[in-house]
C-alpha cells in the first residue's frame, strides 16, 4: 500500500491498484482505508467454513480423496456476472447474515482437530483475504497441514510471489482466453491472470485450470484451442484443465446450461492440442471426470461426482500398466 | 446460503458497525447518530461448529 497526499490510499494488491479514500473500502468491499493504513475487514473473520472432498475444488492430482478444510470471507475483487457463489462474493463483511470469529491458530487448530491434512480458502476469492490466507498458510505449514487456495489469480505478481511460499496447490479459474470476455463479464482483464498463472508453476505450486464453459460466451473451439496450446506451452502439458458447466444463475439467467456435447467438444480438441489430463466437471457420471494414463489409456483415478470409485496409482503416482509418472502431489 | 437481505438495508451504517465491531474503534467517531441503530451480522465463535455442521452438503462452488 502507499498512501498520498490526500490520505487516499492506493491498494497494490491486485491488478485494479483502488485509491481509497478514507473510511471507504476498495473495489472488492474488504480492504479499507483506516486513518491512512488499509486494513483487510475480514481478517479473522470468516463467512463460509465447511469440509469438503479435495475434489470439490477441484484439485484431481493433489491429495486424492482426502478431505479439506475450506474457508472463505465475503468479497471479491471480480464481479462475474454468472458468479456461482455471489450471495458471499459480492457482498462485503457486514452485509452477511453469518460471521465467524476465528483467528488463524483457530482455523488451524480446527483442521487438524477435524482430521483434514489441507485447508483451502476458497469459495470467494482469498486475493481479497490475502492476509488472513497467508497467515494461515504459515500456521497450518508449522502444523504440517498443505495450504490450496481456489482463485480467479487477479492479483499483482509480487504479492502473489510471497503468497506461493506458502500455498502447496491452486486452482486458478481462466475465464476465457479473450480480454474481452474478461471485461464483459468479469470487470477484469486477462494478462494479469496469464502471468499469475505463469509465476505460480515456476514458484512450484501445483496448479489446475478451469475454464467455466457458457455458452455463446467463451465456447468458441478456435478460442479453447489457442487456450489450450498456450497452457501446453506456458505451465506444461502435464497441467490438468477442468471444463466445467456452466448453470444460469446471478445476473447471467439468460443462457442455457452448457451442453454436454460442447464440454465434450472442449475436451477433445484440448487433447488434441496435447494436454494430457482434461477433465469435464459439474456433469456427475461423465467418463470425463477420470484420469486415465496418457500413455496407454489406462484408468487411473476413477470419479463420480467428487466421489473416488477406482484408485490404481501407486503411492508414487505411477501407472500400473505401463510405469508413466503421473504429475501431481499424491501424498 | 440463506439471503442476508436483512442486514442489506443500509450498507453504509452496516459497514460503519462492522468496522468499529472489528476494530475496537469508538462507534461515535465513525457515524455519529448512526451507528447505534445499524444492524450487525451475527457473529459466532468458530469452534461453536460441530463436525457434522461442517461435513453438511452445501451450494458453494469451488
Amino acid at each position: 500500500m502507499s498512501t498520498r497526499a490526500t490520505n487516499a490510499v492506493s491498494c497494490e494488491l491486485c491488478p485494479r491498484g483502488c485509491l481509497i479514500p478514507e473510511g471507504k473500502a476498495g473495489d472488492c468491499r474488504i480492504r479499507v482505508n483506516l486513518g491512512g493504513r488499509l486494513r483487510a475487514t475480514t481478517y479473522g473473520r470468516p463467512s463460509a467454513v465447511h469440509i469438503d472432498p479435495m475434489e470439490k475444488k477441484p484439485l484431481y492430482h493433489f491429495l486424492p480423496g482426502s478431505p479439506v478444510f475450506s474457508v472463505a470471507t465475503a468479497g471479491c475483487n471480480l464481479h462475474c456476472l454468472n458468479c456461482q457463489n455471489w450471495q458471499l462474493s459480492q457482498r462485503g463483511g457486514e452485509e452477511m447474515e453469518q460471521v465467524f470469529r476465528a483467528d488463524p491458530t483457530d482455523l488451524v487448530a480446527m483442521a487438524r482437530e477435524e482430521g483434514c491434512r489441507s485447508i483451502a480458502y476458497t469459495y470467494s476469492d482469498p486475493v481479497v483475504f490475502y492476509e488472513y490466507c497467508y497467515d494461515s498458510s504459515v500456521i497450518a505449514h508449522a502444523e504440517g497441514l498443505r495450504n490450496c487456495m481456489i482463485t480467479a489469480a487477479y492479483i499483482n505478481p509480487k504479492p502473489l510471489r510471497r503468497l506461493c511460499g506458502v500455498i502447496d496447490a491452486a486452482n486458478a479459474d481462466l475465464k476465457a482466453f479473450d480480454d474481452g470476455f474478461y471485461k464483459r463479464v468479469s470487470g477484469a482483464s486477462l494478462k494479469p491472470v496469464l502471468d499469475a498463472l505463469v509465476l505460480m508453476r515456476a514458484e512450484g505450486v501445483w496448479l489446475e485450470v478451469t475454464n467455466l464453459l457458457i455458452p455463446t460466451l467463451n465456447d468458441d473451439l478456435a478460442m479453447i484451442r489457442r487456450m489450450a496450446r498456450w497452457i501446453r506451452d506456458e505451465l506444461g502439458p502435464g497441467t490438468p484443465l477442468h471444463f466445467s458447466r456452466f448453470q444460469p444463475q446471478y445476473r447471467m439467467r439468460n443462457l442455457p446450461p452448457t451442453p454436454a456435447e460442447t464440454l465434450d467438444r472442449a475436451r477433445a480438441e484440448a487433447l488434441d492440442a496435447g494436454l494430457h489430463y482434461v477433465y469435464i466437471g459439474n456433469l456427475p457420471g461423465h467418463t470425463g471426470s477420470s484420469t486415465y494414463c496418457p500413455r496407454d489409456g489406462t484408468l487411473l483415478i476413477g470419479r463420480t461426482g467428487f466421489w473416488i470409485t477406482d484408485y490404481h496409482l501407486d503411492a508414487e503416482g505411477r501407472c500400473p500398466t505401463c510405469n508413466e509418472r503421473i504429475p501431481g502431489r499424491w501424498q | 446460503m440463506s439471503q442476508p437481505l436483512s442486514v442489506n438495508v443500509e450498507p453504509e451504517r452496516s459497514r460503519r458497525r462492522f468496522l468499529a465491531a472489528t476494530f475496537g474503534l469508538p462507534l461515535l467517531a465513525l457515524a455519529p447518530g448512526l451507528a447505534a441503530f445499524a444492524p450487525v451480522p451475527r457473529e459466532r465463535p468458530l469452534r461453536s461448529l460441530t463436525s457434522a455442521e461442517l461435513r453438511r452438503p452445501h451450494d458453494l462452488a469451488g
